[in-house]
């Protein structure tokens, strides 16, 4: 399951990779992006609405369907 | 004077500045390691090639091994074969080869290490001299939040926190404007050091000209594949959102993670 990018890897690797350890994991892996991209868009999604309506609107904190399993290894990353 | 023996000299002296760039702009910037013109590339390597130099010569020095320079001279100066230099080179090869061989190392060493300490502690981020000429690096991976210029500093966490990048493109095509929206997977930029393409993932798009206020949901079509590379041309702009995880509870076994906007 754990997958490490490239950019972790040799002698070259990279200082700055685009995401943090967490998210290069999550994104490789195809099952958790999905599930992480649906959130996001979701509180993207509620998050303009409450906007459009008017309200003072802040983004919530919004949780991500990982498998318990996962969700333990993502914290200990 | 022979040109091509004054050529490699002068090549053989600057090649430790040249290697301290090389090492010193890897990765994400090796773009600006080719990007100066001659002039400018020749001050930024002869500089470092002094200072190595004259710190290796004096450490050959202290161990009884100096650098006879009356050997350049002849070699740069004379008109004719330089029968003395040559048969000097020839006795002393071993040390001429560990001399370089040290210097190159050391210069490697420096240019590597200079870079890892100017990464680690975010200190072109902070630091405007110490910056790289890869703006789209900082703003990709939020590091732009370091900027003294910027007019937005983040309150609560810090750009370490960022765990992963969601951008919204839009993009122009013959039908009208596209919304592409997906996690920032990589990037590339081109010979001018502009961006060339971006890479997303999961990505989904919908047509602008769909946008209804009243709708509940927006109509999106997914793009099943493992990665949407979008050309720089054909983009009109770009929003970036940058997340981080959180652990919503404590409990060592029923652990949840969730992901908030960093602020």
């Amino acid at each position: 399951m754990m997958k490490k990018s490239n950019r972790y890897r040799g002698f070259w690797n990279s200082d700055a990779p685009l995401t943090s350890k967490k998210g290069q994991w999550v994104i490789s892996d195809p099952k958790n992006s999905a599930a992480l991209i649906k959130a996001v868009r979701y509180s993207k999604h509620e998050w303009t609405k409450a906007t459009r309506s008017g309200k003072f609107a802040e983004p919530k904190v919004v949780k991500v369907a990982f498998t318990k399993e996962d969700a333990l290894k993502l914290k200990d990353l | 004077m022979n040109i091509a023996v004054s050529t490699i000299i002068l090549f053989t002296f600057l090649l430790p500045g040249i290697i301290l760039r090389r090492f010193y702009y890897t990765e994400e910037f090796s773009k600006q390691f080719f990007k100066q013109n001659f002039f400018e590339l020749f001050v930024a390597v002869i500089v470092p090639s002094i200072f190595l130099h004259v710190l290796v010569g004096s450490l050959a020095y202290f161990f009884n091994n100096p650098i006879d320079f009356r050997i350049i001279g002849q070699l740069l100066t004379s008109k004719d074969y330089p029968v003395e230099a040559f048969e000097n080179i020839q006795n002393n090869i071993g040390k001429i080869i560990t001399y370089h061989s040290i210097i190159f190392s050391i210069s490697a060493c420096i240019g590597y290490i200079s870079k890892k300490i100017v990464r680690s502690y975010r200190i072109d981020s902070k630091r405007k001299i110490f910056r790289f000429k890869n703006a789209w690096h900082y703003i990709l991976t939020g590091e732009f939040f370091n900027f003294h210029r910027a007019a937005f500093d983040l309150a609560e966490d810090d750009v370490e926190e960022v765990d992963f990048v969601v951008i919204d493109v839009i993009v122009d095509t013959k039908e009208g404007a596209v919304l592409y929206d997906g996690f920032l997977v990589d990037y590339e930029l081109s010979q001018t050091g502009g961006l060339e393409t971006i890479t997303l993932k999961n990505v989904q798009r919908r047509f602008l000209k769909d946008d209804n206020n009243n709708q509940e949901e927006e109509t999106y079509y997914k793009i099943p594949g493992h990665i949407l590379v979008i050309p720089y041309s054909t983009i009109l702009n770009l929003n970036f959102s940058y997340y981080k995880f959180v652990e919503i509870e404590g409990n060592e076994e029923e652990v949840e993670i969730g992901f908030e906007l960093i602020k």
